[in-house]
Parts: structure tokens; sequence; C-alpha cells
């Protein structure tokens, strides 16, 4: 838009009339800047002369910068002009670009000229562009050609018709046939019809598409009788210019002819693309009489013919379609019944649903399911009883279609018509109204449910009911339902917890999560307590503690149940709450849950300080374990701790009898969380396993493990990954997201072992981030002991974006699959730890990296170490 | 223009889908190596245009077990045959020998429209390709994934409209928002009356295309340069003409695209439409910036809800008379936030729940239905798009008849249209 404010400017600048002062004004007439006096067109033409002619000449330049404004102000000065009611304008503005369309004028100019004046000429341009069609430069012979196709006027026509009629070549025919045929030129027909009898293929193409769209008596004529004389390798083009003449005939009205046309060409002689296209144009053309039609298709052993009247049913037009449908549902075959019944749930008419009902009773279970599922889209609050009959039937495709229906019925008082029901009927049923309940999603159905879980109900009932509030409640339901913990009986408090286990993560702030449960804490009963401070727990909330550990100090259920929730606390808090419990319990199950907890804070939250912590606490736990069980439990928690060390003393372990066997199975655990990730520490440990497990099966197992850490060779296996990012997003691959932003936190997890595959490929499809149009990161350190000249070698599918010490160092948006090493980078690495981010794109299907670092000359680098990041 | 075909296998397929009037399944006796279906059961497909998009689409029908690349086709020798290239790979890489060859390598489509054994086409040419290659490719029976946006001109909607309704084709149109949970669910919350009554809808996308010159430059080797013109007006060789480059390339040229105004308008205005219920429909009145108090693209619809061109908001703002609804690619937020508190209830309005664009598109394939973004919802929407562009470049109010599918009162808008076509090329409907 910024040209057209700075026309005015850009012709002060031009040259030739760089001093006319009229012409600035001229300007502001033209482009409507400036309200004009009242000008005939010839008026009109003389100031649009003396503005575009500067204008053209400055299209000469080879600069297209300068080029652009000038081909801007043409194309507003024209538009301006072809405005409504401003004829006069319309018709001077065109004559002067006509006038300018000469050899004189530079060809860019005149082919541009020519692309505005084929939406704004008429009469007026018409001689001037017919010079042109045999104008040497065949780039503007063609563009005038286009010009006129566009052009209304009665002479256009006219020269058209001419031009092919004296048409020396094929090209140059099917040039001018197009023309007449983008115009809708009736006047045409004769010629055109002389033509389909033509010895070139192209121009019979060429005049049938003409025809086509000249749509009257005579062009079907013609294309009916080709349809007789054409050649073979033409008939098709006939066939389809036949179908389209038929269908615009229809539009203007002339409904017997197109009839007729269509008849003549839904026989089964006809090939079905043509049979077919006919069966649609009769019955649009036809409309409501249509049905008898569309029935027996329907109702054809043809299935093709059978699918495009399944369509025709759901697309005819009319008020009264639906109904006279319906009406003959009973009549047909069951397998043209379930066919019809698809249709009209795609209609989506109400008035279909009364003989819709009356199919649920078929003795044809298909029959059946149609009709439920129809009634589904069809039926309102009158079809609940009609439904719920069918739907206790348990797990029958019927009864599963019955309770799917229930649960999409459309309406007002649908779910309370459900809920009354519920109160009305005996377990099977008001179970499966309850499953059909918890579908529909209603926005009060929580509330319906919970009123009804207050009421005394049949065990099934009351358990059904809790699983549907699970389905319903939201987190505004929460103190609702944490009222439940203490009013329902031990089997609903159960049912009601799992609610609240479900509430909690959908709740904002750890204050809201808490309240309602502590006030349900010092309403219940004690046997319920260890319950509530299970679920309080969860709650993440600080002012939670105090009574979190005086659970802590309660028996011994209660302190494992405490301690379970307390695992995923979202800070280190509790963690020495957790520890002070692992030292003083007297049970091994509450220090093996303390010891869990504990390590799972540290882990989570404790960074490297925290992994020692955990690991100190796992190597006190095993000095005081009271027998092989807690041991085994012990090592089950040391597995988990993502270090080296934690590697190091599993493998340890395996030297003592008595614990070799668990420390294998601990082993085999720990290689699948962070095998690839400490592979120079876990090869070792794994092949000492093997050779010190006598268990069959495990061996195996732990063979695998090494065959496939062996198979990575010299590619990184060592990575955390971050993602997904830029999902669906148009331009994923440069668009920075947080990992690639200085002092943005991100989320990373350890890449686990089996998402590492064969020869080091690391495969995100595998991963939870999986999926199309998204980008994930790799990132992980890499330390050499001197400063060193290297070579990344990277593969990837699609493309990647890779950052050394933070420092973009190469990039290649490309949808292709993995190969490895297919680029080669060559970077500088730091003496010491060099970060190593990776940025992995993926448009859809697979979804991978690998990465190899090496010497410049592609030899193995010695010397480096791997390690994760913090 | 192009042979017509006899019967094919994939017919067979679709028929026999829509006999039994239930969803098409591979029986597990035809499961070939790896769990793949065995070749026969396999829909073919051939790539035609494989820039930016169409190289991304490749990927994903590589990465389906029950879809066959067997075409690639391009006007640039390098790009197809490096699309072939990573087919045959791909599927050597699932065979025993290690080996495979079947992919075909093709510079002009209507050698693979010609091809009997093809089911399915992927267009992804630039935008004023895309109506020509739909039409031959219904009339030769394939059925069509084109890419957004649908077309060049409003009238090659409506043909494209009817062509595939007329041979019974399947046609999906790559405006894939339509088929992710968070469109869907703004949309369904609007359309459920959560935000009141709907007064206007900003939809932020970028402008018009516009008539934009270049420096000539040499046309490289193994680049068909005319058959990429094609239907449009004959133009110097540039790099950065024909390029796929979002932001720049082709797309802001008028002559092959209508600019982000078509290609994110494609998908954005598509989101309008679809929660305001207009699927079939259209605004009846287009105001240009330069006529609007905001200085804003501005549509009205017969009731008098508005939509704001680049109207502020992230995406789409549905903007009711108690609430708001604003979603975006995995963004989705309502004022106030307790409007998706719940979730959408039995009583309230579901759309249309696709199970992934691709994979909607092959069921339909299958089952012989109408896909999420069907060519009739393309016509529509794609409609709106060159509605805004023209009233954007003619810098006046225009009238729309979404009845009669024409502009009313306005002789060159009207023939704006359509556009006239270099020859040989017509549109054949």
């Amino acid at each position: 838009m910024i040209w057209r404010r700075c026309l005015p400017l850009l012709l002060l600048a031009l040259p030739l009339a760089a001093q006319d002062a009229d012409l600035a004004l001229w300007t502001k007439h033209l482009t409507g800047a400036e309200t004009a006096p009242a000008r005939d067109a010839a008026e009109w033409q003389r100031v649009a002369t003396a503005v575009a002619t500067p204008l053209a000449a400055a299209m000469a330049d080879e600069d297209p910068g300068k080029r652009q404004g000038p081909k801007n102000a043409l194309e507003q000065i024209a538009h301006q002009a072809a405005r409504p009611d401003a004829e006069a304008q319309r018709a001077g503005v065109a004559a002067a670009y006509a006038s300018l369309l000469g050899p004189a004028t530079n060809w860019r100019a005149r082919q541009w000229l020519l692309q505005l004046l084929a939406n704004c000429g008429r009469d007026e341009v018409v001689d001037a562009v017919a010079k042109l069609l045999d104008d040497g430069d065949a780039r503007i012979a063609e563009q005038a050609r286009l010009c006129l196709e566009n052009n209304p006027s009665t002479a256009a026509s006219a020269l058209l018709r001419a031009r092919l009629a004296a048409s020396g070549t094929t090209a140059q025919q099917v040039a001018y046939l197009n023309g007449l045929g983008y115009r809708v030129d009736p006047a045409a027909t004769p010629v055109l019809a002389k033509l389909l009898a033509h010895a070139d293929d192209a121009v019979v193409q060429a005049a049938a598409a003409a025809l086509a769209r000249t749509a009257d008596g005579a062009a079907a004529d013609a294309l009916q009788q080709a349809r007789g004389t054409a050649q073979a390798t033409c008939r098709p083009a006939v066939d389809d210019a036949l179908l389209l003449a038929a269908e615009r005939i229809a539009k203007k009205g002339q409904r017997p002819l197109a009839e007729r046309i269509f008849r003549a060409l839904y026989v089964p002689a006809e090939p079905p693309r043509v049979r077919l296209a006919a069966l649609r144009g009769l019955a649009v053309t036809l409309g409501e009489g249509a049905i008898d039609l569309v029935l027996a298709a329907l109702g054809s052993p043809d299935a093709e013919t059978a699918t495009v009247a399944a369509q025709l049913v759901g697309d005819l037009p009319g008020a009264q379609v639906s109904r006279a449908f319906a009406a003959k549902l009973g009549d047909l075959q069951p397998a043209a019944q379930v066919v019809l019944l698809g249709a009209l749930a795609q209609r989506a008419d109400p008035a279909a649903a009364p003989a819709v009902v009356k199919l649920l009773s078929s003795p044809t279970a298909e029959v059946q399911v149609a009709a439920a599922n129809a009634l589904a889209a069809i039926g309102g609050v009158e079809v609940v009883p009609d439904l719920g009959t069918l739907a206790r039937g348990g797990a029958t495709p019927v009864a599963q279609a019955a309770r799917n229906a229930l649960a999409r019925l459309r309406g007002a008082g649908v779910d309370a018509a459900i809920m009354k029901l519920i109160r009305d009927s005996q377990p099977p049923l008001a179970v499966a109204l309850l499953q059909a309940v918890a579908l529909r999603q209603a926005r009060d159905g929580a509330a319906a449910v919970l009123g009804l879980l207050q009421e005394k109900l049949p065990p099934a009932v009351a358990a059904e009911a809790a699983r549907a509030l699970a389905a319903l409640a939201g987190p505004g339901d929460l103190p609702a339902v944490c009222r439940l913990l203490v009013a329902l009986d031990a089997t609903g408090a159960e049912a009601a917890a799992d609610v609240v286990r479900k509430l909690l993560p959908q709740v904002a702030t750890p204050a809201e999560r808490s309240a309602p449960l502590q006030a349900s804490l010092a309403a219940v009963a004690a046997d319920r307590r260890g319950l509530l401070l299970g679920l309080l727990a969860q709650s993440g909330d600080a002012a939670a503690l105090p009574a979190l550990r005086s659970g802590l100090a309660g028996d011994a259920d209660t302190q494992i149940t405490v301690l379970e929730g307390l695992a995923e606390w979202p800070d280190a808090a509790p963690a020495a709450d957790a520890l002070k419990v692992l030292q003083t319990s007297t049970e091994a199950r509450v220090r093996i849950a303390a010891l869990a907890c504990y390590v799972g804070l540290q882990v989570a939250h404790g960074r490297r300080a925290g992994q020692e912590a955990a690991l100190a606490a796992c190597r006190e736990a095993q000095a005081k374990a009271a027998g092989d069980g807690e041991k085994r439990q012990v090592l089950r928690q040391l597995g988990t701790i993502p270090s080296a060390a934690a590697v190091a003393q599993i493998g340890g372990l395996l030297d003592d009898p008595a614990l070799a066997p668990m420390a294998g199975e601990t082993l085999f655990f720990a290689a699948g969380q962070v095998g690839a990730a400490f592979r120079d520490d876990m090869l070792p440990a794994l092949r000492k396993a093997v050779e010190k497990t006598a268990d069959a099966d495990l061996k195996g197992k732990l063979q695998q493990y090494v065959d496939l850490l062996q198979g990575y060779g010299e590619r990184v296996s060592c990575w955390q990954v971050s993602g997904p990012y830029g999902v669906d997003a148009g331009d994923r691959f440069n668009a920075a997201y947080a990992p690639e932003k200085p002092n943005t936190p991100a989320t990373w997890t350890v890449v686990p072992t089996p998402q590492v595959k064969g020869g080091g490929l690391v495969d995100f499809q595998a991963m939870p981030l999986r999926g199309d149009n998204r980008c994930g990161y790799l990132r992980t350190r890499v330390f050499l002991a001197e400063r060193t000249e290297a070579r990344l070698e990277l593969g990837s599918d699609d493309g990647a974006k890779v950052w050394l010490n933070g420092k973009e160092v190469h990039a290649k948006d490309v949808p292709r699959g993995h190969t490895f090493g297919e680029d080669k980078v060559d970077v500088l690495l730091e003496a010491g730890w060099n970060e190593l981010l990776l940025k992995i794109a993926n448009g859809g299907g697979d979804w991978s990296a690998s990465l190899r670092i090496a010497k410049r000359d592609g030899s193995a680098l010695a010397g480096l170490k791997y390690e994760l990041g913090e | 223009m192009v042979k017509t075909p006899g019967v094919s296998r994939r017919r067979f397929v679709g028929a026999t889908a829509a006999a039994v009037a239930a969803p098409y399944f591979v029986p597990s006796s035809a499961l070939g190596q790896g769990g793949r279906p065995a070749p026969s059961n396999r829909l073919t497909l051939a790539m035609i245009g494989i820039g930016n998009m169409g190289g991304g689409h490749l990927g994903a029908w590589l990465g389906r077990p029950d879809v066959q690349v067997v075409a690639c086709c391009d006007v640039r020798q390098d790009v197809r045959d490096r699309c072939r290239t990573q087919t045959e790979q791909r599927y050597a890489s699932q065979t025993a020998s290690g080996t495979f060859k079947g992919c075909a390598a093709d510079n002009d489509f209507r050698a693979v429209l010609a091809r009997d054994d093809i089911d399915l086409v992927c267009i992804a040419t630039p935008d004023h390709w895309h109506a020509l290659i739909a039409i031959e490719a219904a009339k030769a029976r394939k059925d069509i994934y084109c890419e957004k946006p649908m077309t060049l001109t409003i009238r090659e909607a409506h043909a494209m409209h009817a062509a595939m309704r007329r041979y019974n084709r399947v046609f999906q149109l790559g405006s894939q928002q339509r088929s992710s949970r968070e469109f869907r669910l703004a949309c369904e919350m609007v359309r459920s009356g959560r935000i009141g009554k709907v007064t206007n809808v900003n939809v932020n996308v970028g402008g018009p295309s516009g008539p934009k010159e270049f420096p000539a430059q040499p046309i490289p080797e193994g680049f068909d340069w005319d058959l990429w013109l094609g239907p449009a007006p004959w133009a110097e060789y540039n790099f950065e003409r024909s390029s796929g480059n979002y932001g720049g390339g082709w797309r802001q040229v008028r002559d092959y695209s209508g600019g982000a105004m078509t290609d994110w308008g494609n998908h954005h205005f598509d989101i309008a439409q679809w929660g305001l219920g207009r699927d079939l429909s259209g605004p009846v009145e287009i105001l240009p910036p330069n006529l609007t108090p905001n200085r804003k693209l501005v549509m009205r619809y017969d009731d008098g809800i508005t939509l704001t061109h680049g109207g502020g908001g992230n995406g789409v703002l549905f903007e009711g008379t108690e609430g708001k609804v604003e979603v975006n690619r995995g963004y989705l937020k309502t004022y106030p936030e307790s409007i998706m508190a719940d979730p959408i209830g039995a009583s309230e309005v579901h759309l249309y729940e696709s199970p992934g664009h691709h994979e909607d598109f092959l069921r339909c394939v299958r089952n012989r239905q109408r896909p999420i973004c069907d060519v009739a919802i393309g016509e529509s929407t794609i409609t709106v798009c060159h509605l805004g562009n023209l009233a954007w470049w003619l810098g006046r109010k225009l009238t729309w008849d979404p009845d009669q599918k024409t502009i009313v009162g306005d002789a060159e808008a009207i023939r704006m249209m359509d556009r006239p076509r270099r020859a040989p090329w017509r549109l054949d409907v």
C-alpha cells in the first residue's frame, strides 16, 4: 500500500514529465486521491495518456526495483477507472493504455498493459489489441489473445471467431478455441461443431470443451452427434463436454433437455465414469423427483453405483426428501436399509427419525446398529427410552451402538431424561445409561452424578456412577468430590479418591488443591485419614507439609501412603523428612518407601549433588538392609539414578555372590534407562553381569544390551532430548525455541537406551515427543583434553541445525531420509567440556538423527568423553 | 487432454468398501513383509510437485505402510530424481534384498495421470497449477490430496467442486488445521454458544500478493520453465520468482498465488468459517483497508457478523457478546478462562473429528465418504480469501452473492473472478 501514497513523488522523479505541474494533479484524479472534475472519455484519455506514458517508459529499466513503482501505478489507475459508474473514465483510460501498446513501448510495459486491459478494456481497445495478435514478439501476441479472451465486447468475439477460421496451425486453433470457450460465445457454435470432426485430437478436444461451456441446445446436439463419430482418443473429452453441457443446461432451467441427455448417458453400456456422472446429474436435475431413481441405484448390485446413490441421498436438496427416503426404508432389503440409514444420518434431518426408530426392532442386527447410529445424528429426547431398551444388552454390537447413540443424542432435555431413566431402572440398564452419561460430557453431568451418588444405590450402579464422575468432573468439582471422601462408605470413598487423583493435576494452584482436602481431613474418621493424607501429599502445597509430617509419624500404612505421594513433590523440601524416616524406621517396607521418595526427590530436583546424595542414601540403605527383599528394592532404586557412579556401584555388587543375581537384574533395568548415556561405564558392567549371571534368560537380555551399546561404535549415544516444539508451525526450522534461546529454561530428559537404535541412530518417533510437523532438540557435553580441530558427521531426518558452545555451526533445512554422516561440519573443539546442541525438524514419517565426532580426515578421534548436561 | 483409464485395482477397493458399508480393512492374510499390507492392498500414490510442502508430504506418505509412492513428478529434474532416490532407498530398506526399484520420475503431470495403476495424487505445486491438475486427476479417476490454497481464482474453485462431484472423487484439501484438536474445540465452543452471539472474528494472516518484478536470470539446466509457468503469463526465469520460500518466492507473485491472504488465509479464514458454521456460504460485503475506520480489510456476513483481517489476536480470535475464543497452532485460550473449563457436552455442537489429515483422507478413499476438508468446504474458504484480495487490489467495496457464487455490480471485479490461461492450457470443465 505504500506505493499508493508515494505515487505523486514517484512521478516527480520521472525524467520526462518531472516539471509538469498538471501531471501530479491528474495523477491524483486518476488514482482517486483527489476528486476529479467531470470529464468525457476523450478528456480522460488525454490526461491518462499524459500520466501513463512516462510510467510505461519507466518499465524499460533493467533494474526491477525501478520498474515496480510504475507498474503498480498503472494498475491503480486502471482499477480506479474501472470502478462502477465511471464509464467515461474507464473508456478514456483503456483507450490511453491501448494507445501505448505499439512497438515503441518496451515489451514489459506492453505485456503489463495488456494484462490490465484484460480486466478493464472493452470495445475501445479491440482494434489496438487485435493488431498485436500477429506481433513479432510471441509473448505479446499471446498476451493480446488473452486480453481479447476476457473482453466482453461482441467485437472481440467476432475477431476471435475470424482468427480461428484463419488459423494456420493446430496450436493457433487450440488457442482461439480456448478463448471462445472461456468467454462463452453461442455465435461460435456452428464453427465449433464442425471442428468436432477435425483430424487433430487437440482441436476436437478444445472444440468440445468450448461447446461444453456454451451449453445450449445446438451445442448439446453437436456433442451428442460427435459421440457417435469421434475417434476413440477423443471420446472421453466429448463425453466430459456433454456431461458439463448438460449440467449447465440444467442450471439455466432447461431441465427437460438436461434430463434427456443424462438419461441417454445413464445406461449400462456407458463406461462407469460417464454413467455415474450421469446418475448424479440426473438426480440433481430431478431434485425431489429423483427419489425412486436414487433408491433403485441404492439397491444396485454394482457397488460403485450404490456408493454414488448413497451420497446423493445426502446431497439432494428439498425439505421433503428426508421424509420420502425414510418412508421407503421398510420396503428395502436389509443391506439397502443399512446404506440408506447411513445416508439419512448424513442429511441430519430429524424428520426421518420416526421411521428410523422402527428399525431399532429389526430382526437384523446390522440394521439395528445402523438405525442406532442414524438416531445419534437425527434423534432427540423422544428416542431415549427406545435406545435405552437396546443399550442394556451387554457387550453386543447393538447394545454398544445404542449406548453410543445415547452418548451423542442432541437436544434439550436429553440429559435429564437419561438421569430419570437411571433412577427408574434396574442395574443392567442403569449401568449402561451411566456409561452413556459419562460419554456425553454434559456440562452439568458431574453435578447430576454427584447427586445420584448421595442416594442409596445398588453397588454396581454406585461403582459405575463413580466411574462416570471420574469422566465428568472438572477442577471446580474438587470440593464436592472431597466431601464424598468423608460421606461415602469405604468402597465409594476409594472410587472418590480416584476422581480426586484425576482432578488434582487440573487444579491451578497448590492451595486450591489442598484446601478442600484439608477440610475433609478435619472431618474424616481415623481409619480414612491415611487415604486423605496420601491425596494431600499430591497437592504440592507447602502449607500441607505440617499435616503430612504428622502422617509420617503415624502407622506404617499411613507413612507409606504419604511417602508415595511426596515422591512427586514439586521441590526437594520433603527430602529431609523422607531421609529421617529412612534412617529411623524399623519396618523394611517403610524404609523402602522412604528411600524411593528420597531418591526420587533428589534425582528430580537435586542436580548432580542430589544424585550423589541419593547414591549415598542407597549405599547406607544397602548396608542396613534386613534381607534379600529389601536389598533387591534398594538395588532397584539405585538403578534409577542417572549417574556413572550408580552404574559402577551396581557393577561392584556383581562380585557379591549373594547379590550378583539381583545386581544383574538391576543392571538390566539401568541399562534400559541410562545405558546409552553412560555407555563407557555400562559396557564393562554389563559384560561382567553376563559372565556372572546364571539365569540364561537374563544373560541373554543383558547380552542384547551389550551388543546394542557396542554397535553404537564411535557415534554419540549420550543424549538428552527436549521437545516437541513448533508443532504444525509454518517455519519451525528457523523459529527459535527455548533450548536455543539463552537463559531460557527447557525441560530435558535422558534419551533411554531403546530409543538409541543400532549404529547410534536416535529415533524421535520412539519417544513421547513423536509426531509429524514438529522439531526437537538433542544435547550432550563433550570433553577433550586439548583444543582440537574436529569434524561432526551428522545424519538427520529431516533438516538439522547444530550449535557448538552456543554458536551455530551448521544449518540444513531439507526434507530427507536419514543417512549416517550425510553432513560433514568442520569445527574446533575447545579443551575441556564443550556443549553440543542439535535441532532436528520433522515434516512427516521417520524422524531421527545420528552424530559422530571425528578428526578432520574422518579417522577416529581418541580421548572423547561424554556427559549429560545439568 | 488425459487418456481415460479403464478399471483399476483401487476402484475395486473403494467399491468393495462401499458395498459392505463398513470401514475397509486389510485382512491379516494380505499382510506382506514386516506387517506392511501386501503390495496389492496398498494405495498407490504419485507426488506432483515436490517443493517445501511436497517434500514434507513425501516423508509422511513414505512412513505409511498402507501407501506406496510410485511416481515423483516435478518440472525440476534434480528434484524429481532426488524424490525417486529417497523413495526407492526407503522401500529398499524394507526388503530382504536391500534393493528396490519401482518409482518413476516424470516431468509432466499428464504422464502420471495417464497411468491406470495410480490410485492417489498428492498435488503440492505452486497455486496456479492446483485446479488444472486436480480436475484432470478427477477425470482420470484419481483421488486427490491437494495442498492449499485450493485455487488461484474463484472460478477455479467452483470448477474443482463440480468436477470432484461429477467424477465421484475423494478430495482432501491440505487445510490440516481442521484435523487439529485445538481448532475443532475452539469452533465447537463458538458454535455451542459459549461466547454468546458472535459479533466479529479477527483473522491474523498476511496480505495479498502483487505484480512483483524480478531481474531475468538464466534458466537452470533440467528446469522445464515453460511447464512451470503453464497457464500463467509468460515471464523471465528468476530463482526467487520460482522459489517456494515462505515470505517471498512465488507466493508473493499474483500470477501464481494470492499471497499470504490465500496461503495462510486458507488456514485461518477456514477456521473462521468453520467456527461460524458458514462452510458452504460466505460474506456478502467486503471492504478494503482504505475504506474502513481501522484501516483493515473487513468482510460482513448477511447477519452482520464481521470478519476482520489482521484485527489482532493470535491466529483466529472469535469475539462474542459473552466472551472470546482465541486459537492458533498449539494455542487455545478463552476469555474468560471458564469458557473452556468443561468439555463439550452431548447437547452442544460436535464437529467432525478427524483422525489426522492424511489418515482421514485415506480412510475416506476406502469408505468413499467425504473428508474433513472436502472440496465444497475448500471452495467456500478460498473464495473468502480471493474476495479479500480482490477488494484489496481494487481498493473498493465488493458485494458477493454466496448463493449465486458471483460478485454483484462490479464488471471489472467479475472479470477478475477468473483469468485467461496461456495456450494450450484451459480449465476443462
